[in-house]
């Protein structure tokens, strides 16, 4: 034992000797002139953190998505709310009560590895995302109540579900359902993601570097693009690196000195102050999903209280906190769908307006009266809140507005910012009144799911511990129905049955913000916002 | 073990054959002090500083928690003298009230430090044997993690606010203490004094009080002084990766990290939180390196 | 002198299990399911959560999971995140290339300037090179340096463009984050510089030397410099730990990968075999510099030698 451990530690010893020759051996990647000027055809993306693995099928981070859309292709892709274009799929059919769905696929299609796209990829890619050894996350919340995959034939698989799926075309067009390499899992293991990813899409992974850098290539023989793009073949830049950094203000400085010709995650604060610039393009693009949030724990006292879930409502100042915290680029928000959501209600923003006379007098009528210091009391307990949140600075901005805008109608916030481990205790255990949300999605079921079934509270991510029966009717109601006409009445009848509750309080309405050089033309982003696809992108100039 | 102040001031010969205050050695280190332009700069500045925090309401007409959004991210001017945040808060109320929390943030943390230290290496270095061996282990323990690590990670465990902050930066510091004290101890158990005292019968807590304990002072005020001035800056370290003072509590670093975004576009809401935390601690050290020469006899002229 | 090597290097075991043991009982006791923290906020059935729990090797008894740990260790495995999948092994590996390279270009830049600075000062003393030098010094350890290190990059790669801002790999990327990390550990290095270089002036040897005759610049270097180097390898070395693992804020600016900040996150994310296999790394660097620093003695002090 401490012979082996003895050279266990010289060996590892040797690491931190060998990796310094070594560091001071890298290529130097400097080119003349000015130091850090971009190879042609090379576009550098500046990423606002890191993230767990690069296998799309198996990671929580909508980076990896981002990074991944290379990587894979997708059996289809979604150009409008519920409008899908082929992918790998030429052609596809749900059956009635969207229980089966059979896709036609593409017959030229091969892996980066050589192998050929066929029926067999698509079962051991999706028969490996409900594997709970892959612990796969956001692909597994995509492919909903899966039940198995059936190869019909070498290019004709059928996807069935245990239980009716209108959804399953919206996860599908995502890159996290996005069809892997079964040669490449099995000779690889564990590896894949981790360290490897071979998929079929326009770029090829050259080199990941944990924590700093995600180096793509272009694949010479991609000939298999989807028809909404403007090309067909290999993708028009060489090289597409991700470049991983996390502070704010350095991101913005690699772009403004070239470094970065992409970056995502502009800070609102900046967003102005760009908008001007000659050198830079920002695109904005409203976030699908459900946008800022703040859930209210019906089991706990005194949010258990409607008319207390009511004031909250409409006692936050929303246009207010979208100026002072984001800087007026966010909107303020009106239903636990953003506008561009398929089946928003806008009537909801009527409902929900801020309104803090309101407020008081349902907290007048509901018994609670104002103490000595303004706090209101009811049968000698106190009007305060419990409020968990997690550290970014963003999320305290938020918390403190939000703190500041229930004082003056007598509701008294305690703030508790805790260490995501003791965050996620708090939550799931419902010891918080309050607790913020975001969420971005394109499908309006699996966002309402995700909020208010009775199947995801008491430690899930309904944490509002919203429990009715009307409600989850609704949203299985919602799963079930492929019919746009009928869709959106559900979808309507939801978002007005939670405000009627007053199960959340709505804050802001997130845009996606991009920045690039003016050089770089024609960015594709996904109309949910969270995708920038650099296929048909060439830098000019 | 040397440790980040010189070996002497630890053995100081004089302060080894002091029993005990016979005559009054502090008069000698104040005439000293007086005499070290850095120490009398650095102790004006601190107690600046002192007042400025004490009379902090005096000082400003402004509330340091209350909003103002439509006086938002003004640049200094007459109103505001550093400005205003995000919030429309005025900056300059920010920063003195941030005075008292950082200042109390620095003492806070170092007197745990001490408190935690000192005991640590009294006994260690009292009853040596195989109490100093299972003690100076710990305490090597802790000395094998870098000091901002191991506070991150002790707030990493513990949750990020400024009680664990200052408890992180209290604890990452101890043992630092602990050596210094131990080696002081070393020197002074086997004095003729404390052979004597022992003869007379007195315990082991009274003799470690009374006789051994003085021999430390020195160069405890020293580190401990100069340890205060790094404490802000590690708590402000903390604060600045959201893992110390939250919002909207207006220790330096809190506001630093507020103002990280806003580094483009409201360079005033950096620059004076900035410059707050650099003349606090710059006057701290300029006070604790004259308190090192004052107590430190063979480095006097 | 390899005896001696080996004796400190078996000796290094126990410190190491005693911090691996430590780590592995305090990651238990702090509350937080690995599980659920890795479930975070994405929805999952308490079926869902007990599977994951199971594929992390939760549900087994403590010691069992400490014991196979141990065995692994044993063999050479660190085993794998359970976060990323990935071996610890080669997460680490990732890290310190980048860490190992800041650490020492910065060590570089604070050895000279500390050294410098300190020296300068010291035999200068009194005069305004004196007041002037640990003017500098003093800067250095009242800067905070997420405030520095913004300002370099506002200077010197928004408004002049001379080096880049942010990553790894190559010479100029290294240049900014150094001089950060570097000015600000000099200061502690220039302090204590000058205070060993006064002390050893003033002692009788010195007089000796300078009364034989010898050059000033001789003395410095044959008696001064010798004879404080003892004191400052000391501290020096016990820098380059922290420059190597403590570096976490000025990563975090520079958007470097580094140990410190896996280690951070690790923790964070209650990965226990990531959280071992960095704390080991980080004990192993802590003894491996102690050692060189005391190998080092033997070669400035021939009073000293090692049985």
């Amino acid at each position: 034992m401490e012979r082996i451990k003895r050279r266990e530690l010289f060996r590892r010893a040797g690491w931190g000797l060998g990796a310094l020759a070594v560091s001071q051996m890298l290529p130097r990647l400097s080119m003349p002139g000015r130091a850090y000027a971009q190879a042609t055809g090379t576009l550098t993306y500046g990423m606002a953190g890191g993230f767990d693995t690069l296998d799309v099928t198996a990671t929580t981070f909508t980076r990896v998505g981002r990074i991944g859309l290379h990587l894979v292709d997708p059996l289809v892709w979604q150009t409008q709310p519920g409008q899908f274009a082929p992918g790998l799929a030429t052609s596809w059919t749900a059956s009635p009560d969207a229980t089966s769905y059979t896709f036609k696929l593409r017959s030229d299609v091969r892996f980066h590895d050589g192998t050929p796209l066929t029926a067999e990829a698509v079962k051991v890619t999706f028969d490996r995302i409900v594997d709970p050894e892959t612990k796969s996350q956001t692909a597994f919340s995509f492919i909903g109540p899966y039940d198995r995959t059936e190869v019909v034939d070498p290019y004709t698989v059928r996807v069935r579900f245990k239980s009716p799926y209108a959804a399953f075309l919206d996860g599908a067009s995502t890159p996290y359902l996005g069809i892997i390499s079964p040669a490449a899992l099995t000779k690889y293991g564990k590896d894949f993601g981790p360290v490897v990813f071979v998929g079929s899409g326009p770029f090829i992974l050259q080199s990941y570097h944990a924590d700093a850098e995600v180096a793509l290539i272009r694949n010479p023989n991609y000939t298999w693009a989807s028809r909404i793009f403007q090309h067909n073949g290999a993708p028009y830049l060489q090289r597409l690196v991700y470049r991983i950094i996390p502070e704010d203000a350095t991101r913005l400085a690699t772009l403004e000195t070239g470094e970065t010709l992409f970056i995502e995650d502009v800070p609102t604060s900046d967003y102005r102050r760009l908008r001007g610039a000659r050198n830079f393009t920002l695109l904005e693009i409203p976030q699908a999903g459900s946008g800022w949030s703040m859930m209210m724990n019906q089991q706990r006292p005194p949010t258990s209280e409607v008319a207390v879930r009511r004031a909250i409502m409409h006692g936050i100042d929303g246009a207010g906190l979208a100026k002072t915290v984001w800087d007026g680029v966010f909107k303020p928000a009106c239903s636990p769908l953003t506008p561009n959501m398929f089946g928003f209600d806008s009537n909801t923003c009527k409902a929900t307006a801020y309104n803090p006379d309101l407020a008081k007098r349902l907290l007048d009528e509901a018994g609670w009266r104002p103490g000595p210091d303004g706090i209101r009391t009811k049968d000698g307990q106190r009007l305060r809140l419990e409020f968990f949140l997690q550290p970014p600075t963003k999320n305290q901005e938020m918390a403190a507005f939000v703190q500041a805008s229930l004082k003056p109608i007598g509701i008294e916030v305690n703030l508790n910012v805790v260490a995501r481990a003791a965050y996620l205790d708090a939550v799931r255990s419902g010891r918080h009144h309050l607790q913020f949300w975001w969420e971005t999605g394109t499908d309006p079921g699996g966002i309402l799911r995700i909020l208010f079934h009775s199947s995801n509270a008491g430690g899930g991510t309904n944490r509002n511990n919203y429990k009715n029966q009307e409600m989850d009717r609704l949203i299985d109601q919602i799963d079930a129905t492929a019919d746009p006409q009928k869709r959106t009445e559900l979808v309507v009848r939801a978002q007005q049955k939670v405000i009627d509750d007053a199960v959340m309080a709505y804050l802001a309405d997130p845009p996606s913000l991009y920045a690039h050089a003016r050089t770089v033309q024609n960015v594709w982003v996904d109309w949910g916002g969270n995708y920038p696809y650099f296929y048909d992108t060439r830098i000019g100039g | 073990m040397h440790t980040l102040i010189p070996a002497s001031a630890t053995s100081d010969p004089r302060a080894r054959l002091r029993p005990s205050s016979l005559r009054s050695p502090w008069g000698d280190v104040l005439v000293q002090l007086a005499r070290s332009r850095g120490a009398v700069t650095g102790g004006i500045i601190l107690a600046v500083l002192l007042v400025a925090a004490v009379g902090a309401p005096l000082l400003t007409p402004y509330d340091s928690l209350s909003m103002r959004p439509e006086e938002r991210l003004q640049p200094p001017n007459r109103a505001h003298l550093f400005g205003t945040d995000v919030f429309g808060r005025d900056l300059w109320t920010r920063v003195l009230y941030g005075s008292r929390i950082s200042l109390r943030t620095g003492v806070i943390s170092i007197t745990l430090a001490v408190a935690l230290g000192v005991p640590l290496g009294l006994t260690s270095g009292y009853y040596g044997g195989s109490v100093d061996r299972l003690l100076m282990r710990l305490v090597d323990l802790m000395l094998t993690f870098p000091g901002i690590l191991l506070a991150l990670v002790i707030i990493a465990i513990l949750g990020p606010n400024l009680l664990n902050a200052m408890l992180a930066v209290g604890i990452s510091a101890s043992p630092t203490y602990a050596r210094v004290v131990r080696a002081s101890v070393l020197g002074a158990r086997e004095q003729v004094y404390v052979d004597a005292a022992r003869a007379i019968g007195c315990r082991d807590g009274r003799i470690m009080v009374r006789h051994i304990l003085p021999n430390t002072v020195a160069p405890i005020i020293v580190l401990g002084t100069l340890g205060v001035a790094g404490a802000i800056i590690s708590a402000a370290a903390l604060s600045y990766l959201g893992l110390g003072a939250q919002p909207p509590t207006p220790e330096w670093g809190a506001l630093l990290s507020e103002g990280r975004n806003y580094l483009r576009v409201a360079w005033w809401m950096t620059a004076f939180p900035g410059l707050a935390i650099m003349i606090a601690v710059l006057a701290i050290n300029l006070l604790g390196d004259g308190l090192r020469d004052a107590l430190d006899p063979r480095l006097r002229p | 002198m390899l005896q001696y090597l080996v004796k400190r290097a078996i000796l290094a075991v126990p410190t190491m299990l005693a911090v691996s043991g430590l780590v592995f009982l305090v990651l238990y006791l702090v509350p937080g399911d690995p599980a659920a923290i890795f479930i975070g906020d994405r929805p999952a059935t308490p079926e869902r959560l007990a599977q994951i729990r199971h594929v992390m090797g939760l549900d087994r008894p403590l010691l069992s999971q400490y014991a196979d740990y141990l065995r692994k260790l044993g063999r050479g495995d660190l085993g794998r995140s359970i976060h990323t999948n990935a071996s610890v092994h080669s997460e680490l590996l990732s890290r310190v290339g980048s860490s190992a390279e800041l650490a020492a270009a910065a060590f570089a830049v604070a050895t000279a300037l500390g050294l410098g600075l300190g020296l300068v000062s010291a035999l200068r003393r009194g005069t305004w090179v004196d007041a002037g030098a640990m003017l500098v010094a003093l800067g250095g350890v009242s800067m905070p340096i997420f405030w520095l290190a913004s300002m370099l990059i506002f200077v010197f790669s928004l408004k002049l463009g001379w080096f880049p801002a942010t990553g790894f790999g190559g010479w100029n990327r290294l240049v900014l984050p150094s001089l950060a990390l570097g000015f600000i550990s000099s200061a502690t290095l220039a302090r204590l510089v000058r205070s060993s270089v006064l002390d050893i002036l003033g002692q009788p040897y010195v007089t000796t030397a300078r009364s034989k005759g010898l050059r000033e610049p001789a003395v410095i270097r044959r008696h001064v410099m010798r004879n404080a180097l003892v004191s400052i390898i000391t501290v020096m070395g016990l820098q380059f730990g922290t420059l190597l693992s403590g570096a976490v804020i000025t990563e975090t600016v520079f958007a470097r990968p580094g140990v410190g900040k896996l280690l951070v996150d690790a923790i964070l994310n209650k990965d226990i075999p990531l959280v071992q296999g960095a704390v080991l790394f980080v004990a192993v660097v802590y003894i491996v510099v102690n050692l060189l620093v005391d190998i080092s003695y033997a070669y400035l002090d021939p009073r000293i030698r090692y049985q």
